[in-house]
C-alpha cells in the first residue's frame, strides 16, 4: 500500500508543484493519475520513486519511508515520460542491466515479448523509434516482477495495436503478481479501460479519487422531455451535476443512478434516454461540482 | 557490516560497461602517451630520470583524466532522463556515491600502476637510469594527485547542474586558492622590510650589516632584525601543479590527502542531499550562482590589476577585461544577461572591492614591517669545503638564525640555499666560519654519510666554461679546438666522476674531480670507453698535464677513487654499474668488473 501524507514539493520559492497532497493507493490496483499538463503528475511519481526528495510530508510504501530506501526500491520500477537508455545498449543489454538490479527479473519474458513485438534484441535501442523505445522500457519494467510499477505517460507514442498488447500484458501482470501500478496520463480515455482507480491531480493536490466502477455506475447521463414545462427546478430532488435544455429536450447528468432513474420514470417523460458517460465527462462534471470550472473556448 | 550496503558492484560494473570503449581507450592511450613522450623521447638522450622527468606528462594528464573519469561515472546527474533511469533503480545514493568513488579511484590507480610498472620495465630494458625511489615517488604522488582531482571533480558535479557549472567549479576549486596565494606571494615578495624575532644571543648579526645606518643599528640593539626575506612561502604551492614544479613534497602530499578526505566527505553529503530536479541548469540556487561568479571574478580582477600595475596606461584594457568577463559569465552560464544595468552596478561594486583590496593590501602592507618567527627547521643546500654538494636538514635554531642573517657583502666566500617547508628557496651568502659550522653540524649528525648510502657512478667529461657542448656539435673538433686553446692559454681541463643517488625524493649528485689520475683516464680510454675517448682523443691527459696545479682536485689519485669504491661496494646500490658518459653517449660497466679490470690495468 502506498500512503502519501501531506506531501509538499517545490522547485524554487515561486514554483510549488505539490502541496499538502495526501492519498492512499491500495495494493493490487491500477491507479490512473490524471491531470492537465504541468500539474505535478510526473513530480509525484518521482517523489514516490525516490528520485526527488519531498520538501515536507512523507511517502510510505508498505509502511516504510520510500526515500532512498534500497529495500523498498527493490520493489519499485519507474518508467518516466522522457526515456533514457545507456548509449549503445541493446534491448538485451538493457534487460541484463535490469536483471542485475532486480532479483526477480524475467529475461525470458523480455525475449518473448521482443519476439512478439518484432524488436531486435541486439540492436542499439537508441536507433529505435520513439514508440519502439517505449516498448523496450515497458517490457523491461514488466519483466522486473516488482510489486510497484509506475508508468509516466504510459502509452505515449505507441500505436493502438501494441497499446492493446501492453494493456493485456499489464492485466496479466496484475493477475500473476499482486502488483500495484500507477499510470499517469492527461488522456482519460487511454486509462479508462485499464485502470481500477482514478485520481485527479490539480491545484497541487489530488482533488478527487475514486474507483472507476463506482464512478460509472453512480452517475447517469439522461436526455429527457416532459409533456409540460420543465426547468432545472423540476429535478431539484435529484443530485444534478449538469443541466442543459435545448428546445424541449433537457440533458442531465445526475448522481445516484438508481434513485434518479426511479424519480425520472415517475415523471412520465415523453422521451427518456440513458446515455453512456465517458470517464472524461464524469471527471469534468465532477470537477465542476467541486468548483473547478473550465472556461469554454471562444 | 555488509560491504553490499556501501558498494553495489553490479551497478558499478554497468556504469563502467556503458562507457567501456572510452575507459579502455583511456587506459591504453594514457600510458602510451606517457611512455611515448617520456620514454621514447628520452631514449635519444642520455638522461638520468628523476621524479620531475617521470611525472611531467602525467601532471598534464592529471588535469584531464580524473575529470573525464568523474564525468563518465557521475555525469548522469546533468541529464534529467538519466537521473530518472539511475535514481529509480534499487540502489541508494550512498551506494551510488561510494561505488562510483571507489570505482573511479581503482581505475585511476590502475592507470598509475600501469605507468609505474612501465617505468620499471623501461629502466630494465633501456639505457635510461630511473631511480627506483623516483618510481615509488611517482606511484605515491600521482596516485594521490589523480584521486585528489577526481574527488574535486566529483564535488564539482555534486554542486553543479550542468557541464558549464561543473567546469567553473573545478577551475575554482583547483586554481582559485593558488591564485590567491600567488597574489599574496607576489605582493609579499615585494616587501623590503621583514623583521625576525631574535630569540637568543647567537642570532646577533654582524654590525657591519647595518653599514653604519643609525636606524639599522638601533634595530639591532633592540633585537629587532631587519632582513630582506618574504615568509609568505607556506601558502604557495598548494595544488599538485604547483608543488609538482617544486618536486616531491611530503608535506604537500599530506595536505593533499587531508584535503581529499575533507572534499570527499563534503561531496558525499552534497550528493546525498542533492536536489536531482536541479539538473540541466548551471546553478539553480541564485546565491550559489552569485558566490561562484564573484569567486571566479577574483583571478580576473587580479589579472586586470596586474595590467594596471605594469603600466598605468593599460587601465582601459583592465576595465575591458573586467566588463567582458562579468557579462560573458552570465551569457555562458545563464544563457542570457539578466538586467544589464543592475549587473553593471554589481560589477562596479565588486570590482571596487577587489581592486581596492589589492591596492590597499599592496600599498599599505608593503610599507609595514613584518614581524615573523624564525622557522625551527629548514633544509639547506650547500657545497662543503672540498666542493661536494649536500642537502641537509638543519634544526639548530641558532645556526638557522645565522644563516638567515646576511653577512656583509665583502665577507662571504660561499653560497647556501635555505629551503623552507620544502618549497620556498632563499639564497644567502655565507662566510667560511658559517660554512664550517654547517659542516660540523652535518658531520656531528651523520648527515654527510647518508649521502653516499645509495649511488651509481657516472663518469662525465666536463670542460671549463669557455667550451660548451651540445648533442649537435662535433665533439671531437670542439675538444681539439679546446686543447689548442688549452695548450696556448694554459687553461685547466678537468674530468669528473659523478655519483648519483635518489634520496629524500631528490636526485642528488656528488661530483669528484679525477683529472689528476692519469691511470684512471688511460684505463677509461683503453678499456671501456673507446667511443667516448675517440671523441676526446686529443684531450688525453699526459703526465705533464697531471703535474699542473689542480686546485680543485677532490680525488687526488687512483687510490682515493678505488678506496671510495671499495668502501661502498657492499652498499645496496640501485644500479651496480658505472656509466661512462659523454655528451653524446653512455656506456654501462659493472662496478665489480670495473674495479677488477682497473687493478689489472694498473698492474700491467
Amino acid at each position: 500500500m502506498i500512503e502519501i501524507k501531506n506531501l509538499r514539493k517545490s522547485f524554487d520559492e515561486a514554483t510549488c508543484v505539490l502541496d499538502k497532497l495526501s492519498s492512499t493507493i491500495p495494493d493490487n490496483v491500477i491507479y490512473g493519475l490524471v491531470g492537465a499538463n504541468g500539474v505535478g503528475k510526473s513530480t509525484l511519481l518521482r517523489c514516490i520513486s525516490s528520485i526527488y526528495k519531498a520538501d515536507a510530508g512523507e511517502i510510505l510504501i508498505d509502511g516504510k519511508s520510500s526515500y532512498d530506501n534500497e529495500e523498498i526500491k527493490k520493489e519499485i520500477v519507474f518508467i518516466p515520460d522522457d526515456l533514457f537508455f545507456y548509449p549503445g545498449y541493446s534491448l538485451y543489454d538493457t534487460a541484463k542491466f535490469y536483471q542485475s538490479m532486480y532479483e526477480r527479473f524475467d529475461l525470458e519474458f523480455v525475449i518473448n515479448a521482443a519476439k512478439n513485438l518484432k524488436l531486435d534484441l541486439n540492436k542499439s535501442i537508441n536507433t529505435f523509434s520513439k514508440g519502439m523505445r517505449r516498448q523496450c522500457a515497458i517490457i523491461c519494467a514488466l519483466a522486473t516482477n516488482v510489486k510497484y510499477m509506475f508508468f509516466d505517460e504510459t502509452f505515449d507514442g505507441i500505436d493502438p495495436v501494441v497499446r492493446l498488447y501492453f494493456k493485456k500484458l499489464i492485466a496479466k501482470q496484475m493477475t500473476k503478481q499482486d502488483t500495484t501500478i500507477i499510470m499517469t496520463s492527461h488522456n482519460l480515455r487511454e486509462l479508462e479501460d485499464v485502470c481500477d482507480n482514478l485520481g485527479l491531480i490539480n491545484d497541487k493536490k489530488i482533488i478527487f479519487e475514486s474507483d472507476i466502477d463506482t464512478l460509472k455506475t453512480d452517475m447517469l447521463k439522461v436526455q429527457i422531455s416532459l409533456k409540460g414545462e420543465m426547468n432545472k427546478n423540476t429535478f431539484k430532488d435529484l443530485d444534478v451535476l449538469y443541466y442543459k435544455k435545448v428546445g424541449r429536450v433537457a440533458t442531465l447528468i445526475v448522481k445516484d443512478a438508481k434513485k434518479s432513474k426511479k424519480y425520472l420514470e415517475s415523471l412520465k417523460p415523453i422521451i427518456l434516454d440513458y446515455l453512456s458517460l465517458t470517464l472524461e465527462e464524469i471527471f469534468i462534471y465532477q470537477m465542476e461540482v467541486m468548483g473547478y470550472v473550465f472556461k469554454e473556448m471562444d | 557490516m555488509s560491504l553490499k550496503k556501501w558498494i553495489n558492484f553490479k551497478y558499478l560494473y554497468q556504469n563502467f560497461k556503458k562507457s567501456k570503449s572510452l575507459f579502455i581507450f583511456l587506459i591504453c592511450i594514457v600510458p602510451f602517451i606517457n611512455f611515448w613522450i617520456i620514454g621514447i623521447n628520452l631514449l635519444s638522450k642520455n638522461y638520468i630520470i628523476d621524479f620531475y622527468e617521470l611525472g611531467k606528462v602525467s601532471i598534464i594528464i592529471a588535469f584531464l583524466l580524473p575529470i573525464i573519469v568523474a564525468f563518465l561515472l557521475f555525469g548522469f546527474v546533468f541529464k534529467k532522463s538519466a537521473i530518472d533511469f539511475i535514481m529509480s533503480k534499487p540502489i541508494s545514493r550512498k551506494q551510488i556515491f561510494i561505488s562510483n568513488i571507489l570505482g573511479g579511484i581503482t581505475y585511476l590507480l590502475l592507470i598509475v600502476l600501469i605507468n609505474f610498472l612501465g617505468f620499471i620495465i623501461l629502466s630494465l630494458i633501456t639505457n635510461l637510469f630511473i631511480p627506483f625511489g623516483a618510481i615509488i615517488d611517482y606511484l605515491i604522488y600521482f596516485s594521490i594527485t589523480y584521486i585528489f582531482i577526481f574527488i574535486i571533480s566529483v564535488l564539482a558535479i555534486a554542486l553543479s547542474g550542468n557541464i558549464v557549472g561543473f567546469i567553473i567549479i573545478i577551475l575554482l576549486l583547483l586554481f582559485l586558492y593558488p591564485t590567491i596565494s600567488y597574489i599574496e606571494y607576489k605582493i609579499n615578495s615585494d616587501f623590503s622590510n621583514i623583521y625576525y624575532v631574535c630569540e637568543d644571543a647567537s642570532c646577533m648579526p654582524d654590525k657591519n650589516y647595518c653599514n653604519n645606518d643609525a636606524e639599522c643599528l638601533k634595530m639591532l640593539n633592540e633585537n629587532n632584525y631587519k632582513y630582506e626575506v618574504s615568509l609568505k612561502y607556506e601558502k604557495i604551492n598548494t595544488t599538485p601543479i604547483n608543488y609538482f614544479n617544486s618536486g616531491f613534497s611530503t608535506k604537500s602530499i599530506i595536505k593533499t590527502v587531508i584535503l581529499s578526505i575533507i572534499y570527499v566527505v563534503i561531496a558525499y553529503y552534497i550528493f546525498k542531499n542533492r536536489k536531482m530536479e536541479n539538473s540541466e541548469i548551471s546553478f539553480k540556487n541564485k546565491y550559489l550562482y552569485k558566490i561562484i561568479k564573484i569567486l571566479s571574478y577574483i583571478p580576473i580582477t587580479y589579472l586586470a590589476y596586474m595590467f594596471y600595475s605594469a603600466d598605468k596606461s593599460f587601465i582601459i584594457i583592465a576595465i575591458v577585461i573586467c566588463i567582458v568577463y562579468y557579462y560573458l559569465y552570465d551569457i555562458i552560464v545563464n544563457k542570457h544577461i539578466n538586467k544589464v544595468f543592475k549587473t553593471g552596478i554589481e560589477m562596479i561594486i565588486v570590482s571596487i572591492i577587489f581592486l581596492g583590496s589589492y591596492f590597499i593590501y599592496e600599498n599599505i602592507c608593503k610599507n609595514n614591517d613584518k614581524l615573523l618567527s624564525i622557522p625551527n627547521e629548514v633544509t639547506i643546500n650547500y657545497t662543503d669545503n672540498v666542493g661536494v654538494n649536500y642537502d641537509i636538514l638543519l634544526s639548530d635554531k641558532s645556526l638557522i638564525n645565522e644563516l638567515i642573517i646576511p653577512t656583509k657583502l665583502d665577507d662571504y666566500n660561499s653560497t647556501i640555499t635555505i629551503i623552507f617547508d620544502d618549497l620556498y628557496y632563499l639564497t644567502r651568502n655565507i662566510n667560511a666560519n658559517i660554512l664550517e659550522k654547517i659542516d660540523n653540524y652535518a658531520k656531528n649528525n651523520n648527515l654527510k654519510d647518508k649521502f653516499t648510502a645509495k649511488n651509481i657512478l657516472h663518469i662525465t667529461s666536463s670542460l671549463d666554461s669557455e667550451l660548451t657542448f651540445s648533442n649537435d656539435t662535433n665533439f671531437k673538433n670542439e675538444i681539439t679546438s679546446y686543447i689548442d686553446n688549452y695548450n696556448s692559454n694554459n687553461i685547466k681541463y678537468d674530468i669528473y666522476i659523478t655519483l648519483y643517488k635518489y634520496e629524500n625524493h631528490i636526485l642528488k649528485e656528488l661530483m669528484l674531480n679525477v683529472s689528476g689520475d692519469k691511470y684512471l683516464l688511460n684505463y677509461v680510454k683503453n678499456i671501456y670507453n673507446e667511443e667516448f675517448l675517440k671523441r676526446v682523443e686529443n684531450a688525453y691527459v699526459t703526465d705533464e698535464e697531471i703535474s699542473e696545479d689542480f686546485s680543485n682536485v677532490f680525488i687526488q689519485n687512483k687510490d682515493d677513487f678505488i678506496s671510495f669504491l671499495q668502501k661502498h661496494q657492499h652498499d645496496e646500490l640501485t644500479n651496480d654499474i658505472i656509466i661512462l658518459y659523454s655528451d653524446l653517449d653512455r656506456y654501462y660497466i659493472n662496478r665489480d668488473i670495473f674495479l677488477m679490470e682497473y687493478d689489472k690495468y694498473v698492474t700491467n
